[in-house]
């Protein structure tokens, strides 16, 4: 099984975020995501559509500003995360 | 964690949030080389403890830029030469 990294900066791409989440988990896939800069925005719509097809996390100094906290189903974290995510990673989408 | 990786950032019109991920990556104890292809890096107080940082943790900093101060010059013809190197390649 391999491991896909999804570094989210971006909040334009949610539809194509969904899409490679579910199909790499169909495929049998991890899938790790990092939410970061105006990719927290994003947190709570994707980490619920895609609810246990994916580990989320994000940058919680992203966030605080954006007005986004306590999203459901991931963790609220910094760039040790990303770095985790980045190291543990077989591939790296980055959207 | 073991096998360090290599992981290159591209920095293009974010230049704060690129810099502050580029030190943030070296927490894995991976290898981080920034590439700026953008315009030359605003120096503020961030940016510039960012680039200090980058240097004191021996990650390796490129750019297009001439007026990058520490950083290593290089030309685009290059950038895809290096980026063959790396493990994961992060334009920001």
């Amino acid at each position: 099984m391999s491991k896909l990294g999804i570094l989210l900066n971006s909040d334009k791409y949610r539809d194509d975020v969904v899409g490679v989440i579910k199909a790499a988990k169909a495929a049998g896939h991890d899938v790790d995501v990092f939410m970061m800069d105006d990719g927290v925005l994003l947190a709570p719509d994707v980490s619920s559509e895609c609810s246990g097809e994916a580990q989320f996390a994000y940058c919680d100094h992203s966030a605080e500003p954006r007005g986004v906290k306590d999203v459901e189903g991931a963790t609220a974290g910094s760039q040790y995360q990303n770095a985790v995510m980045m190291h543990d990673a077989d591939k790296v989408v980055v959207f | 964690m073991s096998d360090t990786k290599k992981l290159a950032v591209i920095v293009r019109d974010r230049q704060g949030e690129a810099l502050r991920m580029s030190l943030g990556l070296v927490l894995a104890d991976d290898e981080v080389t920034v590439y700026n292809l953008g315009a030359p890096i605003e120096r503020n107080d961030d940016n510039n403890l960012n680039i200090e940082s980058l240097e004191m943790m021996d990650c390796k900093l490129f750019s297009v830029n001439q007026a990058d101060e520490g950083f290593e010059q290089i030309n685009m013809q290059q950038v895809p030469l290096k980026l063959l190197e790396y493990d994961h390649v992060i334009a920001y």
